[in-house]
């Protein structure tokens, strides 16, 4: 069964809709969820690049493993998954520099 | 803030326990916790902005958790969110970070209630997204409503994992089978020890009930060989164990899922305890590197008490009931309570205690990863995710240099990125045992140094300025 999200239907009553965004594209969130969260209900698993280009993605899930580390609003190190999402808040997902860029 | 007479780092069945019994001994209480919300994994709290819809068997443990919050909160204890615990002084200050400030605090009596962790397992692939622990698929649902993802395999041991699954199905999510590593005929010596866990057989049932009503099958003996994708999971190749778990050859099979979720087990979280040289000790019983603690529950270092996960894999009630004993006896110490009961409530917590530690024991002897398991750890595979640091490249620095896990960070860096070896040192330690054939008690430990994670330098420098005796 194919489902538009993966926030869970009639699990919880989440809060006001809130928009966020992402490497420059609005991401529609909701108020108190982690930016972790956010981005796996928007179909975004890939939360950074290792310095080897290859993708990471959330792991631990409590903060210990700092796979889900993003850019929030030029803060380089923030662990999506206990991070809040706020209204207007701008995320980058990290890249490794690549040369002659 | 003035220092309160008790300070708790971790807000789980254990922390809150020691708080609210210190707190009605009339101890000012501060509880820390590095979460938005109070809980911790067991009694997981909705995230702030979401509330519980209906009456779900998924919910139990959040409603619970719940009461003992409010509890907590009507004995008087403090609760600070978002607090991160990042170093320990001589003298038994802590330092910790509250957004962008860092601040100190010096409490007469410290509990260590910090839990734990999912335990590593490596393969080829194991670091691609939609590959996470049990513990991050059950904080997704219980705490954000989200599903890790649509397809899902559950790998492990245990019954947590199975815990897992029946949360997951009960949520809508597909789960394509449970693999259990274990043999049926391994755990049939599980069977003595849940004579008298009425309470637990109970629950388990439902749980296979909830499986079963959904099709999932449990497959016992096969775990994950490796997993493969275009930028995210898309394949997971399964392949048989046998009793001693190597895989075996031609058994290999391959599923089609997005996500995989890892549920072997947990690791006591002992950073903190190791920062203010508390005496750690190897015992697999309880779940790997444990604090040596006494009846009270105080470790060797005085004033400094530890419960719950943090001191040894036990489970919710155990926890709690370690939490009381710590929670009473640091009251007690700081001359609370005469005249009272706390010694009698010591005393009826020390022998239900008890019980629970023999179960937990013998359980957690039966789920120690079985060496086989080793074999999947191929030369490619990373085994430190933060600097991409493979098996192949431990191995050689092993053969030729060095003979403890620390030697090992020096010389490859394994363990020097952004989690600081908080997530691969059970690996490197296991990879170190079978190079040179030392039990995985004797390869030691990475060496703990403040910060304990990551904080912004700015931070470190406010209170340079005033302290310079960091452990």
């Amino acid at each position: 069964m194919q489902r538009d999200s993966l926030r869970i239907a009639g699990f919880f009553r989440r809060g006001p809709a809130v928009q966020i965004e992402v490497d420059g594209e609005p991401v529609q969130a909701f108020e108190g969820e982690s930016i972790a969260a956010a981005l796996l209900a928007a179909g975004r698993r890939t939360l950074r690049h290792a310095p080897d280009g290859a993708p990471r993605g959330l792991y631990c899930g409590m903060g210990v493993c700092f796979e889900c580390v993003v850019e929030v609003d030029g803060d380089p190190s923030v662990r999506s998954c206990l991070t809040p999402v706020r209204a207007g808040m701008r995320i980058q997902t990290p890249r490794p520099l690549r040369e002659g860029n | 803030m003035a220092s309160p007479e008790i300070v708790i780092v971790g807000a789980g069945p254990a922390g809150l326990a020691a708080g609210i019994e210190a707190a009605r001994l009339s101890a000012t209480v501060l509880v820390l916790d590095e979460y938005a919300a109070p809980g911790g994994q067991y009694y997981r709290q909705p995230a702030p902005g979401l509330t519980a819809a209906g009456d779900r068997p998924s919910f139990a443990h959040s409603r619970e958790g719940q009461e003992r919050i409010e509890d907590a909160r009507r004995a008087g204890v403090e609760f600070l969110s978002g607090a991160l615990v990042w170093g320990g002084f001589a003298d038994g200050t802590i330092a910790l970070q509250v957004g962008d400030a860092s601040r100190t605090l010096s409490p007469a009596k410290l509990i260590l209630a910090g839990g734990a962790q999912d335990r590593p397992v490596a393969f080829p692939g194991w670091t691609l997204p939609g590959v996470m622990t049990a513990g991050a698929a059950q904080a997704l649902v219980r705490g954000q409503g989200v599903l890790p993802g649509r397809r899902i395999l559950m790998a492990g041991t245990g019954p947590l994992q199975i815990a897992m699954a029946a949360q997951l199905v009960e949520a809508g999510a597909q789960v394509t089978a449970v693999l259990e590593a274990h043999r049926p005929s391994a755990l049939l010596g599980m069977a003595p020890h849940f004579w008298g866990q009425w309470g637990r057989l109970q629950e388990g049932w439902a749980y296979t009930r909830t499986l079963r009503a959904a099709r999932v099958p449990i497959r016992f003996g096969r775990t994950v060989l490796r997993v493969a994708g275009n930028g995210a999971l898309s394949r997971v190749v399964t392949v048989a164990l046998d009793g001693d778990w190597h895989p075996i050859p031609g058994s290999e099979v391959e599923v089609e899922v997005d996500t995989l979720c890892l549920g072997f087990g947990l690791v006591p979280n002992t950073k903190l305890a190791r920062l203010f040289g508390c005496r750690i000790t190897h015992d697999p019983s309880r779940g790997g590197l444990v604090p040596v603690h006494d009846e009270q529950m105080q470790t060797s270092r005085p004033g400094i008490f530890v419960a719950g996960e943090a001191a040894g894999i036990a489970g919710a009630k155990a926890a709690e009931l370690q939490g009381r004993i710590a929670g009473l006896s640091a009251a007690v110490a700081l001359g609370k309570g005469k005249g009272g009961d706390a010694g009698q409530r010591v005393e009826t917590a020390r022998h239900a205690l008890a019980v629970e530690l023999r179960f937990a024991r013998a359980l957690n002897r039966i789920f120690v990863l079985r060496l086989g398991l080793r074999a999947l750890v191929t030369d490619e595979t990373i085994i430190c995710r933060c600097e991409g640091i493979t098996a192949g490249v431990l191995r050689a620095t092993v053969a030729e240099w060095t003979r403890t896990v620390d030697a090992v960070r020096t010389v490859s860096r394994a363990g020097f990125g952004r989690c600081q070896g908080a997530t691969c040192e059970t690996l490197v330690a296991d990879l170190l045992s079978q190079a040179t054939g030392a039990s995985i008690g004797d390869v030691g430990q990475f060496h703990v140094r403040p910060p304990l994670k990551p904080i912004p330098l700015g931070a470190l420098a406010d209170l340079a300025a005033d302290r310079s005796d960091a452990v």
